[in-house]
């Protein structure tokens, strides 16, 4: 037996690490407070998915990246593990959170994704009447005016007002009758998968999904902690694949659903690649940024070091060129082709004072970090990787803000937002800090933590 | 033939132990030798900081050229396809439009930056590599030693070439008896 597998590695009474948690928790009372009283119903539909969305893809980050490494039978990253374990336990925490939302949806209480709602509700009544009720309440009352109904709902959705007075907005937009009828075309022919009670069900669905491979591999490697029987790592080696699979296609999924259909006749095929390489992108630099504190304060000894955060770092910068390929991939071929119907969501992205959010993601997201973690010798100056960990966990927050946010109309930061992301960030963070608080900080029983510990960088 | 004269091409110590010579290459990087090497019949971990090896410049050579070859792009599109001014006489470019875009929009052009970054940046590691390691090369006087090709089975070899600055035949030769080397050579070399 090994000196690392005797020690204990704990957080023990580290004065930070063991009231770590007090902080989210805090910063996620101010935060609800400060949006509860602060936002609008609308509002705070877009800020509570913004700051869900965001949460989010740290823990589904995490869930990539602990199967991705039982996939390959890695050792690398063995000894950084238990971090990213940690975080992707959080899964039904997000779970928790992210269920008012569902709710909130599907009774009609959260009104971001009207477009597509009001179409589906009333496509139902042709053959089923299921649901109808408890969507038609957040309606106009006519079916007769479903087209005026629908005009005044693209309108809505590109934040200039509410849904309830629909012909006035409809002149506002010059949309014409023709064009109107082809939205509705579009929309109705979505409606078999975009519908109310389709959209609630497959969410519920993946977050059971997620939750159940998190806490499946969580409670596989915890147990190993105990009595250190590889055939835990056989066990998560086996399941690692097909987990992969599901996860993929619920995070796929997921951003179609919740990200995707805030803009209802839009479609793009890789928009599930560029969320993934996001989430991959946060849950590395938030390891690197955990891993470098617990280095710093001694608490893992010598078994996260500069050749671990090497490599994290590396991985963390291949996905932010990976975020880059996909996003432009996506914004060429439309841009290119220059179907109106298409554009229209790079449109939102670029007008209203988005434009400049944009160029902040351009060279933010992508050239600041190319350029500044490019080298060798930069990824391993801790101090200076830890200051571009933060950044780019930054960006990666703009990230998601530019994904859901234009949606509500003009670029303007508003306190709600900050403070759903400071809310559902906080609780879940609260969960994270309190788990790291107990649980050994390396997964002291895997049989490739000893090679884990000798990693060494040759170049 | 028989005009051939030899000279002392290097020294060649053989050693039985990874540790043993991992201790010697200690010793000769401490005496301060440049060209010399360390011959083991798999990779050792820890040998760079025993030999003493700088970091590698191919990182520096690859970014470098990668950069130049986004440059190149960025340059010979925009002088063929966005502006009619002639260049050193050497031709006129030709606005075109495409796909109803404006001459010269920056976009359409970023694929063919990337790759042209990427495949100067493919060459320029390939053959900066082949530069740095010294290929290709016929021969090696290393290989007149009949011993030597126990390094690729179960022996491990500092050599120290007589091109080194501080290569000195008696000094070099005391310096590498005190690592305690199993066997010691002079590798002489043919000079017609």
């Amino acid at each position: 037996m090994t000196e690392a597998n005797n020690k204990d590695y704990r957080v023990g009474d580290d004065g930070f690490w063991a009231r770590a948690w007090v902080a989210p928790l805090v910063l996620a009372i101010a935060g609800g407070l400060v949006a509860v009283l602060t936002a609008d119903a609308d509002r705070l539909g877009y800020a509570y998915l913004f700051g869900l969305f965001t949460t989010a893809t740290f823990m589904l980050g995490g869930l990539f990246l602990v199967l991705i490494q039982f996939l390959t039978a890695s050792y690398w990253g063995v000894s950084s593990r238990r971090i990213v374990e940690v975080v992707m336990s959080g899964a039904p925490v997000v779970a928790l959170l992210a269920l008012p939302f569902i709710a909130g949806v599907a009774l009609g209480k959260i009104n971001i994704y009207d477009e597509w709602q009001s179409v589906a509700a009333h496509g139902e009544h042709a053959d089923d009447h299921g649901d109808s009720a408890s969507d038609s309440d957040s309606k106009s009352e006519s079916d007769e005016h479903g087209m005026l109904e629908l005009g005044a709902s693209v309108a809505h959705a590109q934040g200039h007002g509410d849904a309830a007075d629909g012909a006035a907005h409809e002149e506002e937009h010059s949309h014409t009758p023709q064009e109107a009828a082809l939205h509705h075309e579009i929309l109705s022919q979505k409606a078999g998968y975009l519908n109310t009670n389709g959209w609630a069900a497959r969410g519920i669905g993946y977050l059971i999904i997620w939750s159940l491979i998190a806490l499946m591999y969580f409670g596989w490697s915890r147990r190993q902690d105990e009595d250190r029987d590889p055939g835990h790592t056989r066990r998560m080696q086996s399941f690692a694949a097909p987990s992969l699979i599901l996860f993929a296609g619920t995070l796929t999924f997921a951003a179609f659903d919740w990200l995707m259909s805030l803009e209802a006749a839009w479609f793009s095929t890789i928009f599930g690649v560029v969320i993934f390489a996001g989430s991959a992108v946060s849950i590395l630099a938030l390891t690197i940024l955990i891993g470098l504190s617990f280095y710093k304060r001694g608490l893992v000894g010598d078994a996260i070091n500069t050749e671990h955060f090497h490599d994290l770092s590396r991985l963390m910068f291949g996905f932010v060129c990976f975020w880059t390929y996909v996003q432009f991939s996506q914004w060429m071929l439309i841009w290119y082709a220059g179907i109106p119907e298409e554009a229209t969501w790079f449109h939102k992205r670029w007008e209203g004072g988005w434009q400049f959010v944009t160029y902040l993601l351009i060279f933010g997201h992508f050239v600041a970090p190319f350029l500044l973690l490019i080298s060798r010798v930069q990824k391993r100056a801790l101090r200076w990787l830890q200051v571009m960990c933060f950044w780019v966990i930054l960006m990666h927050i703009v990230d998601i803000y530019w994904f859901v946010l234009p949606q509500a109309g003009g670029f303007h930061v508003q306190l709600a937002d900050i403070g759903a992301l400071l809310f559902v960030g906080g609780v879940f963070f609260t969960y994270v800090f309190w788990q790291l608080g107990r649980v050994p900080l390396l997964p002291v029983g895997d049989p490739r933590l000893q090679r884990s510990l000798n990693l060494h960088q040759i170049y | 033939m028989a005009n051939q004269t030899k000279t002392p091409a290097l020294y060649l110590a053989e050693y039985d132990t990874p540790n043993a010579i991992a201790q010697a290459a200690m010793k000769v990087r401490d005496a301060g030798y440049q060209k010399w090497d360390c011959h083991t019949p798999y990779a050792m971990h820890g040998m760079d900081e025993a030999m003493g090896l700088k970091p590698t410049r191919i990182g520096i050579i690859s970014f470098i050229f990668g950069m130049l070859g986004v440059a190149t792009a960025v340059f010979m599109m925009q002088y063929t396809n966005a502006f009619s001014f002639n260049l050193l006489n050497i031709g006129s470019g030709y606005p075109l439009v495409v796909g109803g875009k404006p001459p010269g929009a920056f976009p359409s052009m970023v694929p063919i930056m990337f790759e042209l970054g990427i495949l100067l940046c493919g060459f320029a590691t390939l053959f900066g590599l082949l530069h740095i390691i010294k290929l290709p090369m016929h021969n090696h006087p290393i290989f007149e030693s009949d011993r030597f090709e126990a390094a690729s089975d179960d022996k491990y070899f500092i050599s120290i070439e007589a091109g080194d600055q501080k290569f000195d035949l008696d000094r070099t030769k005391a310096l590498l008896e005190a690592t305690n080397p199993t066997y010691l050579e002079l590798v002489e070399e043919e000079v017609q």
